[in-house]
């Protein structure tokens, strides 16, 4: 497997909130899951950032919704795993498990 | 609850306009979630705008690297065309817009053009910023920009050590024989030292050396280029041969640098060494142009310092003829302009830039009417997918078209004004006549025409394409934009109305001083009076009798010209020479120690001079033919010495004198006659002692001749009067009182025309912008008007509401207006004379002709509105 081919963490946490949420994928909701499963909270324009980037290699593909009045009458836009996206999801987990394999780390430990 | 506007508006800026709404949106929707806690609502979405910083450059980066770059030529080429097609469709707005940018533009560069000569002006000094003028200061006599005499020039050189020279050049005119006809010469007398500190190399030959200044030393000459040329075809030859000059054999040496060049040195055709005579030179004789070189590691301040110490210790010294005059050294570029001329030069860049602001305010209102007009095409495009920043993009484009179309055209028009410039000033401003449109010009002007657009533009751009699709689609003609737009209208009239006040202000208060200065009360007649100007040779007539003779019979010859009714000789043209200003004792009264001598201007005129210029005589008597070289010396005043200095009015029979020494003669005052106006506008009368000609005989007269021939038909016969007793004198300029008068006023009439003419201009664009926005109010109103009048509304009260809508527009501008007036009057107080600087006439009159004119421009959209059928105008609807 040629190098580059793997996913950046951030971009695997946000494919991820994606694949999760399904068809109810944008801004906000992605950000509600990355927050409500890791506690940790992005800034909208870096899950952005990292969608535009996934968008332009082809893993993810996007679409805009209907405005709604809590967003000040602007459209959300819905983004969903292209089967490109779900294959390098895939991959990456593959990649990691493998390397993970027999490994047993806790924090405060040095292998 | 809003989100922080700042926050909301950074977030907008940064991001790409891909994700712009979406993001705005997630935003929103964040805040609102955490709404009940105002607090932590604003704290969050500060802080994901803060956070957003770094990703958006991000993306905006990727989407950089990734965009195709023909892809922008290509649409810039589409927008270009497509701008270029709805302008030539609406070709009447296009030919008002582009003429209003042309004008303002035009003016603009034209003006530029004259800064340019000043500040970035090609000096003749090398390595200018080492390099200082020295002049002299005088503020009690009001002299800004004095020269400096030799002797003085001599002690500043001996004492100062900041300079590594200090150089001297004073104008000269020498008669030139050996040619054909005697012809004048003029150019310049430099120190031999000059041409080296300044940087200068000779064109060919040599230039002088260091003993060429010395008294004594043989003759030499160098030739300007021009001269070289065109009098001996550039012929190299000529080195080492002579010109006669002023009866000298002097040896050209060489040919002159022409990059001394500058203002008037490039008038120059001969140049001569300056002897540095410290006998006979005279301390009150300021005629030297002074430019030191610094050492080097010597500042500017510093020198400035030295030469005022040794400036304090020469008036110690010589307190007689120094007094009062205090040598100052001030960098080069900083002593071109005197005060009053930076002020000028001030309110001409202001002018041409309120010039510019009113343009495009005129336009930007064109525009915005426009939008409106246009706002079906530009919903159709949004349906049809064109994204908002594509459309400003398209509407700035086809601005800048107009911009760079008027530009062009501006050019053109800078180049006319310049020309007209220096024919109304006859050639007499060097800053005209100078002025180029050169390429740091051009590159002014482009730039300016890449800048208008942005403030035009823009804000129509951006009101334009921001229409609410539905609504635009739906009623082409009262869009959602109206309201917005009529607000954005109204304050651009208002701030044309300001703008206008001001240049109308300014025009006027510069107007009213020329007008004051043009009707002063000449004091003598000045119709059918010519002028003719002679200069004798020091060679041939030297000091006295020969001069005297040469006069008398000139002026016996002349007066006998049939057509002549009445000749005599003057020093000074009234009107046009100013005199020589010296300081008067009066026989029997002390000054206390820091008192100056009364001021009085000298001129000197022949026995019957009074009569041919039909000056009065109001007591005793004036000079006659007793009053000759070996009779007791005498003096007649104008009446204003008389009443300044005698207000008890016993000036007669009283003895004044000039001069330092004590065996100065005393003058007795034989008479007094009327006041004539002085040289200078802000002089209503000028102070003058008349002395006799046969009494202090002097090389260089003003024939004045009374005739009814106008003077082309004159001057044959006069030169021929003079030719008859001198085949070898030339005459110079031959004109009629009336002409000199114009030339010597002449760059304030160029001046003046340009203040008047920008200030018309703003008027004409105030009016249209007032007509505009109302005509547009009274088309959007048509059917409420057409309403009201079919309810029976007098046509009165209906003009009254459109008149009261134009006057709140007109009102805010006014106030506005006459408060900038009032400020920019403070900077005029200077040039302006006769009146003062906040002349209630001018502040009156100019806010009551630009009412008028802008009433007029308001009632025609107000009667129109009147005039429509009511019934049409409701099915319009």
């Amino acid at each position: 497997m040629p190098r580059g081919d793997f996913l950046g963490e951030f971009e695997q946490v946000v494919l991820l909130a994606v694949a999760r949420l399904g068809d109810g994928a944008y801004g906000m909701s992605i950000l509600d899951e990355i927050r409500g499963r890791t506690g940790f909270e992005p800034a909208v324009a870096s899950v952005y950032a990292a969608l535009d980037r996934l968008e332009r290699q082809g893993l993810v593909s996007s679409a805009l919704g209907r405005p709604t009045p809590e967003r000040g009458g602007r459209a959300k836009r819905f983004f969903g795993l292209t089967p490109d996206g779900t294959r390098a999801l895939v991959r990456s987990r593959g990649a990691l498990d493998a390397l993970w394999d027999g490994l047993d780390l806790e924090p405060g430990t040095s292998a | 609850m809003k989100p922080p506007r700042l926050a909301r508006l950074l977030a907008a800026l940064l991001m790409p306009p891909s994700y712009r709404d979406e993001h705005l949106g997630d935003l929103s929707e964040g805040f609102h979630r955490l709404l009940p806690d105002v607090r932590a609502a604003r704290r969050w979405y500060r802080r994901q705008a803060l956070a957003s910083i770094l990703p958006a450059l991000r993306m905006r980066g990727r989407a950089l690297r990734d965009s195709d770059p023909t892809l922008l030529m290509r649409s810039l080429r589409q927008d270009l065309l497509y701008g270029l097609r709805s302008l030539a469709r609406s070709r009447m707005f296009s030919v008002v817009a582009v003429l209003t940018l042309a004008l303002a533009i035009g003016v603009n560069t034209s003006i530029f053009s004259l800064v340019n000569v000043i500040v970035f002006a090609d000096l003749p000094m090398q390595e200018v910023e080492t390099a200082t003028v020295l002049r002299t200061r005088n503020p009690a006599l009001e002299v800004e920009q004095g020269g400096i005499s030799l002797p003085d020039f001599l002690d500043v050189s001996e004492r100062a050590r900041s300079f590594e020279a200090l150089t001297a050049l004073a104008d000269d005119q020498w008669v030139l024989t050996g040619a054909d006809v005697p012809t004048r010469v003029g150019g310049y007398r430099i120190t031999a030292n000059l041409m080296e500190a300044w940087g200068l190399q000779p064109l060919a030959g040599r230039g002088f050396a260091a003993g060429d200044d010395r008294p004594g030393a043989a003759p030499v000459a160098m030739l300007s280029q021009g001269f070289w040329q065109s009098q001996f075809g550039g012929d190299p030859a000529i080195l080492g041969s002579t010109l006669r000059l002023d009866g000298v054999e002097h040896t050209i040496v060489g040919v002159m640098d022409p990059r001394i060049g500058f203002a008037e040195f490039a008038l120059a055709q001969v140049w001569a060494p300056l002897p540095l005579e410290r006998t006979g030179g005279r301390r009150d004789a300021r005629d030297l142009f002074v430019v030191g070189r610094l050492r080097p590691g010597v500042t500017q301040a510093q020198a400035t310092e030295e030469v005022a110490g040794i400036s304090r210790a020469l008036q110690a010294e010589h307190p007689e003829t120094n007094a009062g005059w205090a040598v100052g050294s001030s960098p080069v570029r900083d002593a071109l302009l005197d005060s009053e001329a930076k002020i000028v030069l001030l309110m001409l860049v202001l002018t041409v830039a309120f010039v510019m602001l009113i343009a495009c305010a005129n336009v930007a209102n064109m525009l915005l009417a426009r939008a409106t007009v246009r706002q079906r095409e530009l919903a159709v495009r949004a349906a049809l997918g064109a994204q908002r920043g594509r459309l400003i993009r398209q509407l700035l484009t086809e601005s800048l078209v107009l911009s760079l179309v008027a530009a062009a055209l501006g050019i053109g028009i800078a180049f006319g004004l310049n020309r007209a410039l220096v024919a109304i000033s006859r050639g007499v401003e060097a800053i005209f006549r100078m002025a180029t449109i050169d390429t740091r010009v051009l590159l002014f002007t482009v730039g300016v025409a890449l800048v208008a657009p942005a403030l035009f533009g823009l804000l129509p751009a951006l009101k334009a394409s921001r229409s609410d699709l539905t609504s635009g689609l739906r009623d082409g003609r009262s869009g959602g934009g109206g309201r917005a737009n009529r607000r954005a209208r109204g304050v651009l009239v208002s701030a044309q109305v300001a703008l206008a006040l001001c240049l109308m202000v300014v025009a006027g208060l510069l107007a009213r001083t020329v007008y004051n200065s043009e009707t002063r009360v000449q004091g003598f007649e000045r119709q059918g009076l010519v002028a003719m100007e002679l200069d004798l040779p020091a060679d041939r007539y030297g000091n006295g009798e020969p001069q005297r003779i040469f006069y008398r019979e000139a002026l016996t010859r002349v007066a006998a010209i049939p057509t002549v009714q009445g000749a005599a000789l003057s020093t000074v043209v009234p009107g046009v020479d100013a005199g020589s200003r010296r300081g008067m004792e009066i026989e029997g009264r002390t000054l206390g120690p820091d008192d100056p001598r009364p001021p009085v201007l000298t001129v000197t005129v022949s026995e019957g001079a009074f009569d041919v210029l039909r000056i009065p005589l109001e007591r005793g008597r004036g000079f006659e033919t007793r009053d000759h070289g070996q009779a007791p010396p005498v003096a007649v005043l104008s009446a204003e010495v008389a009443r300044r200095w005698w207000p008890e009015g016993d000036a007669l029979g009283q003895r004044i004198r000039f001069g330092t020494d004590a065996n100065s003669p005393w003058l007795t005052i034989v008479g007094i006659v009327g006041d004539v106006l002085g040289p200078n506008a802000e002089e209503a009368v000028a102070a003058y002692v008349y002395l006799p000609f046969e009494q202090h005989p002097t090389a260089t007269a003003r024939v004045l001749a009374r005739s009814d021939e106008p003077p082309a038909a004159l001057a044959d016969p006069l030169r021929a009067a003079v030719w008859s007793v001198d085949a070898d004198q030339p005459v110079d300029r031959i004109r009629s009182v009336a002409t000199a008068q114009y030339e010597r006023a002449a760059s304030s009439y160029a001046l003046i025309t340009l203040f008047v003419a920008f200030a018309l201009f703003a008027l004409a664009m105030a009016a249209l912008g007032i007509y505009g926005v109302m005509s547009y109010m009274v088309s959007q109103r048509r059917a409420e008007i057409g309403l009201r009048m079919a309810l029976g509304a007098e046509a009165g009260a209906v003009h009254r509401m459109i008149l009261a809508q134009g006057g709140r527009l007109l009102a805010g501008g006014l106030v506005v207006g006459l408060a900038l007036a009032l400020m920019l009057s403070r900077l005029l107080r200077s040039v302006v004379y006769g009146i003062s600087a906040t002349d209630p006439a001018t502040f009156l009159a100019v806010p009551t002709v630009l009412v008028l004119v802008a009433v007029a421009a308001n009632w025609v959209p107000a009667w129109r509105a009147t005039r429509s059928d009511p019934v049409s105008a409701l099915r319009e609807e």
